[in-house]
């Protein structure tokens, strides 16, 4: 049993030092591999809806190869793999990484070389030729998805509408498509006509799905005009090719339920779409035509027939049809010089008439009739031309006539008068929109860019900061200066009353007055240094509050009275003290000043 | 004493010789290419006053009166997407500029997409008038003056403590407060948070960094979006409704300068 444990532990010992091994190890026989790239593709030969499988190869390093540009193809990553191998004890590491190419136009090319950038030194691959060919057009029919689009008409009239219509047709299942090129519709305004749609059609005895987007061109120059090729790519879902047979060769088993399918890209691509466009022709041109083609009808409507004069009434006209009506919403109605008109903002409702786009144009007009009588509102009209009939024709309405009656009374006829001067006020009406001008001062050209993060900013941001400090610093040192005085005074306090007191001890046997005045002198000197005063000032009085406040015992202040009114009786007064009273109150004075002393230190 | 005046020294001293270290940019008649640009754009020549204020950008010189005409010219082109994305990279100079507002608003009706949201940040621009109408700049600049002067009145208050130093140093600390973090955010949103612009009529947008990715949705041009990473020719977006997914970058422009 412990036999074993010891030789799992060793085998574990040993995987792990072969791993710390490999880990150091790998690293630096891979630096002494020689680093290489190679390049290969899967076909040199392919037809405009094929692809190339290519596969750069590096050795010796894990970075990752740099394509050069590329306009022939559209490249897209399909991923890397890595292998290493270990032969004779020499380590070799390879990285494939793989891309398919999707050929944009024919020919033969030649791309490459591929190259590794990095360690100060470029290493590049061999070159490919590629060699790109069109897709038999015949094969439409045998095709299992192809892709189609045409137009209704490829020799409109200018402003004419034609349809142009994208169908993907496919009779096998397809996993995902999506269009990755659209076409280009240069010389043409385009309006969506309808959602996709999605059928199924019969093409030659085949049953095929058909999804289908139309949309509606309209040109708007003469000429040739192409309309460029739409790009689909899709994954086909494709039985996988059994080798042999197999128990689970049996049709249930062909579901792509049961994984037996895989999934194929191709690469779908129109023809380009060629549209002759003719002028309109210039014979019977109306004067005041506005290159509206289609075909519209025209009705229109009066709010009121009879109305006072200054009351105004709505004219509605509306525009229906297929054509360029969205890019022509102006109608003009002449001969109304005998109202002030309004106009309202015309209102256009995109619809689908017959297949085509056209829509509804409703344009409101307030009429204001500006004198009595029976006023005429004359035809109106729109011209436009009609491609099913090849000529210009005109949508009519009206005309009508309205039967205008005087204001009522003066008062309404003043009221009136007063609205229309308010009515003459009206707002501002938008009649354009664009952007404000350029700016063009020359101090545009002052470089605007600042470092936020330069050492100037951080100075700002410093500077005053160390200026606190160093008043901050300044202020301490001051304040030091001062209370040192302040404590040295205090704490020599007593010091200083020893050294008087030996003075005045010294003229104990003199009779003369200065002993008082010495021991006096040696007492305030000690209470003016402890409470931070002249001394000298002192009163005997005074002497007896500050001790209290501070805190000293009311006999200690007492004594200090006593000893100052000994001090000035003897100095003053007639009587004379005998040599131990004095010896007394110097003892009293000493005793008392040293209770003081040590009340106010604690 | 002798200590402070070292550091101050040795800052200084940094200070002048990065001033020297500055590169200029290649001289360039820029000048006259922007008379020329100029004049391109008032005689309707649209696409030569974009290429030329383009060369003035190339050569260095980086300014929101450029960007602002250079997004005009764009917007004259009919590209919408690159006229907003200059606009904004001008309003990152003059947020205040009316023209430049007026502009952008125009702009940004040209815009297909509605993306319906409402950012904290864009709030806060419009609470905190301080944050939308100065630039990074200028709110650092106000920063760094509020700086000093708290400073100045904390040392001043060292050694006179009068009552109206007293009330001026709250004002202080009230406006350094409301500025500093919002001089912050600016940083933050200027360098370090991308936003991206659609710069083609149409995009589709992946979910993974291949052509193959499925479609999740289709943006256009002009949509504003958050860039939120780059890497290998395609860059992840997120709108501000959450969408996300992955774009080509060549057909969208980034606003960080």
């Amino acid at each position: 049993m412990i036999n074993n444990i010891f030789r799992n532990i060793t085998i574990l010992k040993g995987l792990v030092i072969s791993a710390v091994l490999i880990g150091t190890l790998l690293p630096a026989s891979l630096s002494a591999q020689e680093t290489a790239l190679s390049a290969m593709v899967d076909k040199n030969d392919i037809t405009l809806d094929d692809y190339v499988l290519l596969r750069l190869s590096v050795k010796g390093t894990r970075d990752e190869p740099q394509l050069p540009e590329v306009s022939e193809f559209r490249i897209q990553p399909r991923g890397s793999s890595s292998q290493v191998r270990i032969v004779n004890g020499q380590m070799s590491s390879t990285v494939e990484y793989n891309y398919l190419l999707y050929p944009k136009k024919t020919g033969s090319f030649t791309i490459g070389p591929f190259y590794l950038k990095g360690r100060g030194r470029r290493i590049e691959s061999n070159t490919i030729r590629i060699s790109v060919q069109k897709a038999a057009a015949a094969d439409t029919a045998s095709k299992d998805v192809f892709v189609v689009a045409e137009v209704d008409n490829d020799r409109p009239y200018v402003y004419e509408q034609i349809i142009y219509t994208f169908k993907f047709c496919r009779a096998v299942k397809v996993a995902k498509a999506s269009l990755t090129e659209a076409p280009s519709f240069d010389g043409f305004i385009k309006q969506e006509l309808g959602k996709e749609k999605e059928y199924q059609k019969v093409i030659n005895g085949r049953q095929f799905i058909v999804t289908e987007i139309k949309q509606a061109l309209f040109p708007t120059k003469t000429g040739v005009l192409e309309i460029t090729p739409s790009t689909l790519q899709c994954s086909l879902v494709v039985q996988k090719r059994r080798r042999s047979r197999s128990p689970f060769n049996d049709s249930i088993f062909d579901d792509s339920f049961f994984g037996f399918s895989e999934t194929v890209s191709k690469i779908l691509r129109t023809n380009p779409v060629t549209v002759r466009v003719q002028p309109l022709p210039a014979s019977g041109k109306p004067a005041r035509f506005k290159n509206l083609v289609g075909n519209f009808k025209l009705t229109s409507s009066l709010s009121a027939s009879k109305v006072e004069k200054g009351e105004s009434v709505t004219l509605t006209l509306n525009v229906l049809g297929p054509g360029n009506l969205k890019n022509n919403q102006n109608i003009e109605v002449s001969g109304l010089q005998n109202f002030k008109v309004y106009d309202d903002k015309p209102v256009f409702e995109s619809k689908i008439i017959d297949g085509k786009s056209g829509g509804s144009l409703v344009i409101k007009k307030a009429l204001v009739p500006l004198v009595e009588g029976k006023l005429q509102i004359p035809q109106i009209s729109v011209s436009y031309f009609n491609p099913a009939s090849k000529r210009y024709e005109k949508a009519v309405t009206g005309p009508y006539v309205m039967d205008v009656q005087p204001a009522k009374d003066m008062e309404k006829l003043d009221l009136v008068e007063g609205v229309r001067n308010i009515a003459a006020k009206q707002d501002v009406k938008i009649l354009g929109k664009d952007i404000l001008p350029i700016h063009t001062g020359l101090n545009a050209l002052t470089n605007a860019k600042k470092n936020v993060f330069s050492a100037f900013s951080l100075l700002l941001f410093i500077v005053p900061i160390i200026i606190y400090l160093t008043a901050f610093m300044f202020k301490v040192k001051g304040g030091n200066k001062e209370e040192g005085a302040v404590l040295a005074r205090r704490k020599n306090a007593y010091r200083v009353f020893k050294k008087n007191i030996i003075l005045a001890s010294e003229k104990l046997k003199d009779d003369e007055p200065s002993f008082y005045q010495l021991a006096q002198k040696a007492l305030k000197d000690f209470m003016g240094d402890v409470f931070l005063v002249s001394g000298s000032a002192l009163t005997e009085k005074e002497m007896h509050e500050m001790l209290i406040s501070a805190g000293v015992s009311a006999d200690i202040a007492d004594e200090i009275n006593h000893i100052m009114l000994f001090c000035d009786s003897g100095q003053f007064g007639s009587k004379g003290y005998t040599l131990k009273e004095k010896e007394n109150i110097l003892e009293l004075m000493k005793k008392s000043v040293s209770l003081i002393n040590k009340k106010l230190k604690k | 004493m002798k200590i402070y005046l070292f550091i101050l020294y040795t800052l200084i001293s940094f200070f002048c010789v990065e001033g020297h270290a500055e590169e200029k940019p290649e001289a360039v008649d820029t000048a006259q290419v922007f008379l020329t640009a100029n004049e391109a754009y008032v005689n309707s020549d649209f696409m030569a006053a974009v290429s030329s204020y383009e060369n003035i950008i190339s050569s260095g010189i980086i300014n929101g009166d450029i960007f602002y005409n250079l997004g005009n010219s764009y917007l004259k082109t009919g590209e919408t997407g690159k006229a907003i994305l200059n606009y904004r990279k001008a309003e990152l100079f003059i947020p205040r500029d009316e023209d430049l507002q007026a502009n952008l608003k125009y702009a940004y009706g040209l815009v297909l997409d509605n993306i319906e949201c409402k950012e904290l940040v864009s709030f806060l621009g419009d609470f905190c008038f301080w944050y939308s109408k100065l630039n990074v700049y200028e709110l650092i600049s106000f920063f760094l003056a509020l700086n000093f002067l708290f400073w100045s009145l904390v040392a001043i208050r060292l050694f006179y403590k009068g009552e109206i130093l007293k009330i001026i140093l709250y004002l202080n600390i009230f406006m350094l407060f409301v500025i500093g973090p919002s001089a912050g955010l600016k940083i933050y949103r200027h360098y370090f948070v991308k936003k991206g612009i659609v710069t083609s009529k149409e995009i589709l947008v992946r979910s993974g960094r291949t052509i193959n990715g499925t479609v999740l949705f289709k943006l256009h041009d002009g949509t504003e979006f958050e860039w939120v990473e780059e890497n290998g020719g395609w860059v992840k977006v997120r709108l501000c409704d959450g969408k996300k997914g992955w774009v080509q970058r060549k057909v969208v422009g980034c606003i960080i300068l």
